[in-house]
C-alpha cells in the first residue's frame, strides 16, 4: 500500500524580469529553499531534507548538468540530488517522482526545486530550435508561441471564438496577478488594453503571452507521519500522473488537448472525482498563452467543448465562482521556466492552506487541481489532485 | 545590498552530425525530383514516411508516392521573428509576417509543418480570414533542389 504524502512547505523568491535580475542562480535557489524551511518552521533545517529533485530543461541554463554547481541542496549533509527533465513540465514531473518515492517509503522529507531556467539564455528560441528534429521540423524555427498559435487558431476556427473572448480570459489572470506578491507582471491589463496590444502570432496578442521571468519556486513533501508532526495544514496528494504526446509537432492535429483529456480521466478516477466542476474548489492550469485556459477547461471536463468563454463570461472560474482558476495570474503573468510548473502546484496548495493574499483567497477550498504543460514543444502534461483535511 | 552585479557572457558553439537513416534519406532524395514520398506501416500511411509505426513498432512496408497535395489542419501567422536565431541551412527563410501551417499530405495519418503562402501580400491582416481548416494546398517547388525539406518553398492554395 503506498503511503500518504503531503505538501507541507512552499518556497518562493521575488519574481522579476530576467533583464533586471541581479542574483546569481544558486543565490536564488538558496533564498527559495530558506523560505520553504521557514514556511514549515518547527526547527526544520536543510539537513532534514533527505533528497532533492532538481527540475530543469536541456540547454536553458547554458551548462551541462546544472544541478552539479548548486551547493545549496545540503549535499554536505549527504542529501541525494536527482534531476528531472521533461522540459516545461519538469517541475510537475519532479513533484510526481518525489511523491512516488515518499509514497514508496524510501524517503520521508523531500524537496522539489523548480529552477529559474530562463535566467541565462540570451534568446530561448535558439535553444528551443535545437529541440526540433533536424531534418523535418528544425528549418521552420518553431517555438512555443507558434504551437500556441496552431492550437488557438484551430480552436477559433472550430468554435468561432472572438478576439474579445481571448482577451477576456487574459484579463482574468492580469486582474488577479495585481494581488499576488509573487507575480511578475502586475499591471492589471483590461480587455481593452489587451485588445490594443499587437498580434504576435495569430491569434495571440502580446498581452496574452507570458513574460520571461526570473525567480524560483520549491515544495517540501513529507510522509504522513512527518507531515502531521511538521504541519497543521498538510495538503495531501490524492492522485498525480503524467502523459506524453508526440515528439514531432506536426504529428498532432491541434484540435484541443486530447492527451490532457486522457490524463484527466485517469487522474479523476484515481482521486474519485466524477463531477470536476462541482467537486474541485480551486485550479491552476498552465497558461503561457491566455487562450490555453479554454482548451484546458474542455480537456478537464469543466464544460462542453468550446464553451470555455461562456464559463469566463459568467464568472464560473473567477473568484466567487464555482471553480476559480488561476487566481495567481497564472503562467501568463509569471513564467520563470520550469519554476512555473512547480508554481502551479504551490499556488493550489497555498489556496488550500488558506495562505494567499485575502483579495484572492478562495474561502474554504478543500480540493485543488494543478496542471503543467511543456516539453519543450508541449510534449508532456502533468496533473495533480490535492486535498486538505 | 547594492543590487550591483556583473554579467558573465558565454557561447556554446558545438558541432554535430547524425545519420538520418534509409527512410528519411530516400524521402529527401525524392524531393530533389519533385516527388513527395510516403509509406505504409501496417494500416496507417505516412507522408513524410516513417521507418516504423509509432503505435505498433511495425516496420515500414510499401513506398507510396504523391504530388504533395494536402489539406491545412491548423495555421498561425507570425508577426515577430525571434532575433537571435540563425537558420544555417535555409537560404530563403521568409521575413515577417509569414504563415506556418500544419498540413496533412495525401490523407496521411500524421501531419507536417511547412510554410503557407500565395495569399494577397498587400494585406497580411486579412490572411487569417482567407485560410480555412481543411482547405486544399499544393507544394511550390524551388528551382534549386538539394534534398532538403525546403526544396518545397511553401504550400499554396489549390484554388
Amino acid at each position: 500500500m503506498p503511503r500518504k504524502v503531503a505538501v507541507i512547505g512552499v518556497g518562493n523568491t521575488t519574481y522579476t524580469s530576467v533583464k533586471k535580475e541581479n542574483r546569481e542562480r544558486s543565490e536564488i535557489a538558496g533564498a527559495c529553499i530558506r523560505s520553504a524551511l521557514d514556511f514549515v518552521g518547527r526547527g526544520l533545517s536543510l539537513s532534514d531534507i533527505e533528497a532533492v529533485y532538481y527540475s530543469t530543461v536541456d540547454g536553458f541554463e547554458g551548462v551541462q548538468r546544472p544541478e552539479r554547481s548548486m551547493d545549496c541542496f545540503g549535499q554536505s549533509a549527504g542529501t541525494a540530488v536527482f534531476t528531472v527533465n521533461t522540459g516545461g513540465t519538469a517541475g510537475g514531473s519532479a513533484i510526481k517522482d518525489a511523491y512516488h518515492i515518499v509514497a514508496g517509503g524510501l524517503y520521508d522529507i523531500v524537496l522539489v526545486y523548480g529552477c529559474c531556467t530562463l535566467l541565462a539564455a540570451v534568446d530561448v528560441q535558439q535553444i528551443l530550435n535545437t529541440a526540433s528534429p533536424p531534418l523535418i521540423e528544425k528549418p521552420f524555427g518553431i517555438g512555443a508561441v507558434h504551437l500556441g498559435g496552431f492550437y488557438l487558431s484551430r480552436y477559433q476556427s472550430e468554435y468561432g471564438t472572438t478576439a474579445e473572448d481571448f482577451a477576456l480570459v487574459a484579463a482574468k489572470s492580469h486582474k488577479h496577478a495585481v494581488n499576488n506578491q509573487y507575480a511578475h507582471v502586475r499591471r492589471g491589463y483590461t480587455v481593452e488594453q489587451i485588445l490594443d496590444s499587437p498580434v504576435i502570432c495569430h491569434p495571440i496578442r502580446l498581452r496574452e503571452i507570458c513574460p520571461v521571468s526570473s525567480g524560483s519556486c520549491c515544495l517540501i513533501l513529507a510522509s504522513e507521519e512527518k507531515a502531521r508532526e511538521l504541519s497543521d495544514t498538510p495538503v495531501w496528494i490524492k492522485a498525480m500522473s503524467c502523459i506524453s504526446d508526440t515528439y514531432l509537432v506536426g504529428y498532432r492535429d491541434f484540435l484541443g488537448f486530447p492527451m490532457l483529456k486522457k490524463l484527466a480521466q485517469k487522474v479523476y478516477q484515481e482521486a474519485g472525482i466524477t463531477k470536476p466542476l462541482e467537486e474541485i474548489d480551486y485550479a491552476e492550469v498552465f497558461n503561457p498563452f491566455a487562450g490555453f485556459e479554454y482548451l484546458q477547461y474542455d480537456a478537464l471536463d469543466l464544460c462542453k467543448e468550446g464553451e470555455g468563454p461562456k464559463l469566463v463570461r459568467e464568472g464560473v472560474t473567477d473568484l466567487g465562482g464555482k471553480l476559480p482558476v488561476n487566481l495567481s495570474g497564472g503562467t501568463l503573468c509569471t513564467n520563470s521556466g520550469v519554476a512555473a510548473s512547480v508554481t502551479r502546484h504551490a499556488e493550489t496548495c497555498l489556496q488550500l492552506m488558506g495562505r494567499v493574499e485575502e483579495e484572492r483567497q478562495v474561502k474554504d477550498a478543500r480540493v485543488g487541481l494543478a496542471h503543467s504543460w511543456g516539453g519543450p514543444m508541449g510534449q508532456f502534461n502533468t496533473l495533480a489532485i490535492f486535498e486538505r483535511d | 545590498m547594492t543590487g550591483r552585479t556583473i554579467k558573465k557572457e558565454w557561447t556554446l558553439d558545438l558541432d554535430f552530425s547524425a545519420p538520418m537513416g534509409e527512410t528519411y534519406t530516400r524521402f529527401v532524395e525524392g524531393l530533389k525530383e519533385k516527388m513527395f514520398l510516403g509509406n505504409r506501416c501496417g494500416e496507417r500511411t505516412f507522408f513524410p514516411p516513417k521507418p516504423f509505426c509509432d503505435r505498433t513498432l511495425e516496420a515500414a512496408g510499401e513506398w507510396l508516392q504523391s504530388d504533395g497535395t494536402g489539406t491545412v489542419e491548423a495555421f498561425t501567422v507570425i508577426h515577430e521573428k525571434s532575433k537571435g536565431v540563425v537558420f544555417p541551412d535555409t537560404e530563403h527563410f521568409p521575413e515577417v509576417p509569414y504563415i506556418l501551417g500544419v498540413i496533412r499530405i495525401n490523407g496521411s495519418d500524421q501531419c507536417l509543418i511547412h510554410f503557407l503562402s500565395g495569399f494577397d501580400n498587400d494585406d497580411p491582416q486579412a490572411w487569417p480570414e482567407k485560410i480555412q481548416v481543411g482547405m486544399a494546398v499544393r507544394p511550390v517547388w524551388s528551382e534549386k533542389r538539394s534534398g532538403h525539406i525546403l526544396d518545397i518553398k511553401y504550400f499554396e492554395p489549390c484554388e
